[in-house]
């Protein structure tokens, strides 16, 4: 769906990101994960068309993203930052409505579909006629993720590509893996997911991986081949090990400098 | 099939609209009715249609009509300048001076009061009076394409930068106005203040006439920006992300808000509070959607301008008060009781 060619991004002297190659493809929910200042989200950002790389190519359903109109570009892919902050009494309804921009509110009964489904997924119902300025920094993030569920909620444009920059950031137990059960849901429905995650546990719930390192990429694959010990231990610089739950479930938990395994 | 999502808006913000033009309609009879000499309604009516004796003919056609309309359509357009403005920095306490307009008028002003003598004396074809205006809003688009020049790099112009550009050249117009003020005579002294203090007194036919074209072009393109505006309020890249040409609507509504304040403030001199506050006032019944926001600043922008020169010809008649005095004490106060009541 979207690739990034040796895609290298510089501000000054330093090297943000340096000739990252990867592949977003439909169908398959691919997480980004990596240390601080990796470069994940410098290379969101050059995905979602707001960075143009220094060197290297990045293509969208087989057309160079910048050949791309910005209104056409928006009716197939949504993006999710961080920390959106808004000044202004909109209430949670009002801004995911806004996601129904690029749909010029040509046909009423679509985008009411939309705004209802991305209510539910998102599980914003509750919050819907509440002052966003007043929510939680958990809501306002789901409130974030229904406007780019609903922005890209139209039949017929497909495939669709979302970008989530560190989507369960501030979510609580239960809403970090409801939001990852829906990523990979949309996934199956034929839709190229991306996001960024801290969380490697769930991480692992994705169907690729995508190391950075320094601006490197450092390894890519399924969870399995990437999330191992060896390679998060290297990359993180802290001891990892993996367990098995009591339900079965394997594990990578870390061990605290000094406890030593 | 999903249960139906509430309304997502404030209830009956729509109705805001109606409201609004009623309170217009009435600051309008309120400013042909009041002055030195009261018409009472049904004259003014009589005199509207035509049919009026010749002293309220004049005083309602010549006098007090061009003026309502003046005072109408610049406080329509400083509010709504207010309003876009105050969306495009995503910032609510946003004045429309902050892109360095009324301070670049204010220096332009203060160079024809205090110089213009010379001035007229080298191409004595120029006319005072129709300088003063010009030469306000030619300084107003000056300063502002300065602010926007600083703080645009690779034709991206950043809305922080603009602010911080446009404190700065607040900064340098007003002290090159000390400067004049410090040179000026005391007739010039008093010319100058008077014009700080905003009034509508010179507001005839001509001059209405040649005003009312660059008052209404941005207050009529302005609300098409309503939409992409309320995308902008999310954060630039948000909007760019939901299809938005960033870059070309902040310009758009950069120029279009500067031509209304400079406009304005070259028609009247300068009027505080009405920029900065109507929107917010309106917000607070509203909500903060653009769609609404825009065209009820406009309306109310137009009644509280209107209404505040009626009183100002009425006050301390037959002398009269700057109006711009009058907005700000009027709606100071106001806007304090409304923001401790929110508070509450």
């Amino acid at each position: 769906m979207i690739r990034a060619d040796g895609v290298t991004v510089r501000i000054g002297g330093r090297i943000l990101l340096d000739r990252v190659h990867l592949s977003v493809e439909a169908g398959r929910l691919t997480a980004l994960v990596g240390p601080n200042g990796a470069g994940k989200s410098t290379l969101l950002a050059v995905l979602a068309g707001d960075r143009r790389p220094d060197s290297g190519t990045v293509v969208l359903d087989g057309r160079p993203l910048p050949s791309w109109r910005q209104r056409e570009l928006a009716l197939r892919r949504a993006v999710m930052l961080q920390d959106a902050g808004l000044d202004f009494g909109f209430t949670a309804g009002e801004v995911v409505a806004l996601g129904r921009l690029p749909h010029g509110g040509l046909r009423p009964e679509e985008d009411r579909d939309a705004l209802a489904a991305a209510a539910d997924m998102a599980a914003v119902r509750d919050l819907w006629t509440k002052p966003y300025p007043a929510l939680s920094g958990g809501e306002r993030q789901r409130v974030q993720l229904a406007r780019a569920l609903a922005q890209v909620w139209s039949p017929g444009l497909d495939p669709r590509l979302l970008l989530l920059d560190e989507p369960t950031s501030a979510l609580d137990l239960r809403h970090q893996w409801a939001t990852l059960a829906l990523a990979r849901d949309l996934a199956r429905r034929g839709w190229a997911v991306l996001a960024v995650l801290h969380d490697l546990n769930l991480a692992a719930m994705a169907d690729h991986v995508a190391l950075l390192n320094g601006g490197v990429l450092a390894a890519a694959g399924t969870p399995a081949e990437v999330l191992t010990p060896e390679t998060v231990g290297g990359v993180y610089g802290i001891a990892v090990e993996r367990v098995a739950t009591a339900s079965g479930l394997s594990w990578l938990s870390p061990l605290p400098p000094g406890a030593a395994g | 099939m999903s249960q139906a999502l509430p309304a997502a808006g404030r209830a009956g913000a729509r109705r805001i609209l109606p409201a609004l033009a009623l309170v217009l309609v009435a600051m309008l009879v309120l400013s042909l009715v009041l002055g030195a000499v009261a018409v009472p309604p049904d004259r003014v009516l009589a005199a509207l249609m035509g049919q009026g004796t010749g002293r309220d003919a004049v005083v309602v056609l010549q006098l007090r009509l061009p003026r309502a309309i003046m005072g109408g359509a610049t406080g329509a357009a400083l509010a709504v300048a207010g309003a876009t403005l105050q969306g495009l920095f995503r910032n609510p306490l946003a004045d429309p001076g902050l892109i360095g307009v009324s301070s670049g008028a204010a220096l332009a002003a203060a160079v024809t009061i205090v110089l213009g003598g010379h001035l007229t004396a080298l191409l004595p074809w120029l006319q005072t009076a129709w300088l003063l205006p010009v030469a306000a809003f030619a300084g107003g688009l000056v300063a502002t394409r300065v602010v926007g020049a600083v703080a645009t790099r690779d034709g991206v112009t950043s809305a922080p930068g603009m602010l911080l550009a446009g404190i700065a050249v607040n900064a340098i117009a007003m002290a090159l106005v000390g400067l004049l003020v410090w040179m000026s005579d005391d007739r010039q002294l008093r010319d100058f203040t008077f014009w700080t203090l905003g009034s509508l007194a010179g507001a005839d036919w001509p001059r209405t006439a040649l005003a009312l074209p660059l008052l209404l072009v941005p207050m009529l393109l302005l609300p098409r920006l309503a939409l992409p505006l309320n995308a902008m309020m999310l954060g630039e890249r948000e909007a760019g992300h939901l299809g938005v040409a960033v870059q070309r609507i902040k310009r758009q509504a950069v120029v279009l808000s500067a031509l209304a304040v400079g406009a304005a403030v070259a028609a009247t001199g300068l009027i505080g509070f009405v920029g900065l506050v109507v929107p917010h006032l309106v917000r607070l019944v509203a909500g903060p959607d653009q769609r609404l926001v825009i065209p009820g600043s406009a309306l109310l922008g137009a009644s509280l301008l209107m209404g505040a020169d009626a009183l100002a010809r009425t006050l301390a008649a037959p002398a009269e008060l700057p109006v711009g005095l009058l907005t700000s004490a009027i709606g100071g106060p106001f806007f304090l009781w409304l923001l401790t009541r929110r508070a509450r």
